[in-house]
């Protein structure tokens, strides 16, 4: 047993098939596995948010800095020179506590789910003896054995073979004739969705083309894996892809509420001021124009406020009345840059 | 020039992952299916079936004469009496062959959908050949021309719901067999009608072939039991739990089972009462069964060693270790025990049974490779 095998395929092998245990009793075995792998996918995004909900953040801050004065002045002043633009730009990162890389995170974890998830689906669905005896050295003695074999079939399809929608019309055609591979359609779909939504335009930088291109390449590597691999793996792209869309989305809706225009001259003050939980948050000791708090803070910072708002006496002008509330709130607005704010 | 290049980089990794992937499915394969007439052992394995000589593992045959794309054979040979060999495929159909020639004589006949697998052998039983499918169906056909006698289920009912991977046994009038959907099974082997059914879900799926002695059906279940039911209602006689997935069948003798684990026991259970008389631990899993000689048992355990014992003292007589795992039961004829190997180096070898001591080798394509693996 090697170590991808201990730390990756077997826990994951092993997950699922708890899974189907649970669900096939409750469901009936037909489609158990297909809907143990969607139950999967939703845990692995549970697991992994912090690290999404960082990679949005620091996609903001690197959106944020662009704008930064001393970013634009660096641009313009070593445009001839490749290196000492870089240099200058990892010294600024630095200087603002960005880490340009920590948005890869990520996507590089997402490596070894997939490849781990895809080697879970085909051993779990051995539908011949080899692959069946091999199968058994991956399961652990608490699993039962009266689940095998596992039923691989979900809606129409064959979760351990690659994905195709059966149209009798089509049959005999090139490429089609086995049947559409609409999940590998919606994969692609999907796909550019969520990149679209993750990783928005940086008009006129090399990072900008970068993203661009991969904002077309990933959807169609993905749509390929989709079409080549397992339909059970294909599940799992739509599925993590649509849930990645909903939760940007949601960030998306939670950054862009807009405020009203009282409250924001009333933070303002209280963080000027540096009274109540506006010293404690203060921002680094050089903040650049950070983009608003968002996601799972932003929601519980808003419902925080408006919880204590509605506990709190009316404010008075000067806001000293509401200074839990606008503390609390004083997270969100200090970080914001006007513009941010402006936009809504 | 730098996201230029990205592209067909890009491309390329995506075909050289999806085809490090194997293929992008599920592979489909078994080891070597093993039988004999005394004088012929015959083996499917991959893309061909050998006939070899037992006395000197010379090539007798091999079938097709050419190797097919995408035919696979991994199901036991049968061999009928009047000297026919009838070989599954992985294609779901059959082909009988002359046992001397490796003519065909009728086939390769289509049995149901091609997705389904001939994983188990056939078995001959008077006038019919009875093949187990991987499509959930066992078909009857007729021994002299193929031609189908009856199906179960019917292809007018639903197959069963999982795949026979296990060749039938038979009495004079019916039909037994296990299936992958955690049951056994009782047809009438003139009609094909269900005479019964086990009566409750096994607990396990069932891989290999029941084995029926003194009015009792004997099977070994994923579900870590060895179950015996009635032959003639499919009631439960008694249950033994093994501890671990049971693969192959149990070899009886002397009103004794022997049978392996997963977990590497070899158990002996009183076949009337179903408690265990003994049993023994050795170095890796067991999921072939295991042979019976003359006051021996021969045991293949999967890390690639054979084991011989002697049953009444169980004293190790010889082990020998091998080039590959071991998934298949030995063959014991007169004083020589055969065994395949699979994924190893030579594919077939004969021992003496008192000694171990080599007798021959036999590799496709040939080789000077001993089988004593060091």
């Amino acid at each position: 047993m090697n170590i991808w095998d201990t730390l990756i395929l077997n826990p994951m092998i092993n997950a699922l098939l708890y899974i189907y245990n649970f669900l096939g009793p409750t469901v009936g075995l037909a489609g158990a596995f297909g809907l143990a792998i969607i139950v999967f996918t939703i845990l692995i995004r549970l697991i992994t948010l912090p690290l999404t909900y960082k990679q949005q953040q620091s996609t903001q801050k690197m959106q944020a800095i662009q704008k930064d004065k001393e970013y634009i002045k660096i641009q313009e002043k070593y445009k001839g020179d490749k290196k000492k633009l870089q240099e200058e730009q990892m010294k600024l990162y630095q200087k603002k506590g960005i880490n340009p890389f920590a948005g890869c995170v990520p996507t590089i974890i997402q490596l070894p789910i997939i490849f781990g998830l895809y080697g879970a689906i085909i051993r779990s669905l051995a539908d011949s003896p080899s692959p069946l005896l091999q199968f058994s050295e991956h399961i652990y003695s608490s699993v039962s054995s009266t689940i095998i074999p596992l039923d691989s079939q979900f809606l129409w399809m064959d979760l351990g073979q690659p994905e195709r929608f059966p149209v009798p019309a089509l049959e005999g055609l090139p490429i089609i004739g086995d049947g559409i591979p609409i999940l590998a359609v919606i994969v692609i779909i999907t796909s550019y969705l969520q990149t679209k939504l993750t990783t928005p335009p940086q008009p006129g930088s090399q990072g900008g083309g970068m993203t661009q291109m991969m904002g077309i390449y990933m959807p169609l590597l993905l749509g390929w894996f989709a079409y080549t691999l397992a339909a059970g793996l294909a599940l799992y792209f739509v599925v993590s892809n649509t849930l990645a869309i909903a939760q940007a989305l949601i960030m998306k809706r939670y950054r862009s509420e807009p405020e009203p225009q009282g409250k924001k001259k009333k933070s303002a003050q209280t963080g000027k001021n540096g009274k109540g939980k506006s010293k404690k948050l203060a921002p680094p000791k050089e903040p650049i124009e950070e983009p608003k708090q968002t996601g799972v803070l932003a929601l519980l910072a808003n419902a925080q406020a408006s919880l204590l708002k509605r506990l709190s006496p009316p404010a008075d002008s000067t806001g000293q009345g509401s200074k839990s509330s606008d503390g609390a709130k004083d997270q969100t607005d200090q970080s914001t840059p006007k513009k941010a704010d402006a936009k809504g | 020039m730098r996201l230029k290049l990205r592209t067909p980089l890009l491309i390329g990794g995506a075909i050289l992952l999806s085809a490090c992937a194997g293929a992008g499915f599920r592979s489909a394969t078994s080891w070597p299916g093993l039988s004999s007439d005394g004088e012929t052992i015959y083996m499917a394995f991959e893309q061909a079936v050998y006939a070899i000589d037992a006395g000197n593992g010379n090539l007798k045959w091999s079938y097709p004469p050419e190797s097919e794309s995408g035919r696979t054979f991994f199901a036991q040979p049968a061999v009928s009496e009047d000297g026919l060999v009838f070989i599954g495929d992985f294609e779901n159909k059959v082909v009988a062959l002359n046992a001397s020639t490796g003519a065909v004589e009728w086939g390769p006949i289509q049995l149901g959908e091609d997705s389904g697998r001939i994983v188990g052998g056939a078995t001959v039983a008077g006038n019919k050949l009875l093949v187990p499918s991987g499509d959930g169906r066992l078909y009857a056909r007729d021994l002299s021309d193929g031609s189908a006698i009856w199906t179960f289920p019917s292809e007018f009912s639903e197959p069963l719901e999982e795949a026979i991977w296990s060749a039938p046994v038979v009495d004079s009038e019916r039909v037994f067999f296990t299936s992958m959907d955690h049951n056994v099974y009782a047809v009438d082997l003139a009609q094909g009608g269900q005479l019964w059914m086990a009566t409750r879900d096994i607990g396990g799926a069932i891989a290999d072939s029941p084995v029926l002695v003194d009015n009792l059906l004997l099977a070994g279940t994923f579900g870590h039991e060895l179950i015996a039911l009635e032959e003639d209602r499919g009631r439960e006689a008694w249950i033994f739990n093994a501890g671990n997935w049971i693969w192959g069948s149990p070899a009886v003798g002397d009103g004794v089972a022997y049978f392996g684990d997963l977990a590497g026991q070899l158990h002996a259970v009183d076949i009337r009462s179903g408690s265990e008389i003994w049993s023994e631990t050795l170095s890796s899993r067991i999921s072939a069964s295991p042979a019976l000689g003359e006051d021996r048992i021969f045991v293949a355990a999967e890390s690639g060693t054979l084991y011989a014992r002697e049953i009444s003292s169980k004293r190790d007589l010889w082990s020998v270790p091998l080039d590959g795992d071991l998934h298949t039961k030995p063959l014991v004829i007169g004083d020589t025990v055969y065994i395949a190997t699979n994924g190893g180096e030579p594919l077939l070898c004969a021992f003496d049974v008192e000694n171990g001591t080599e007798r021959w080798s036999y590799t496709p394509g040939g080789s000077d490779k001993r089988c004593r693996s060091e």
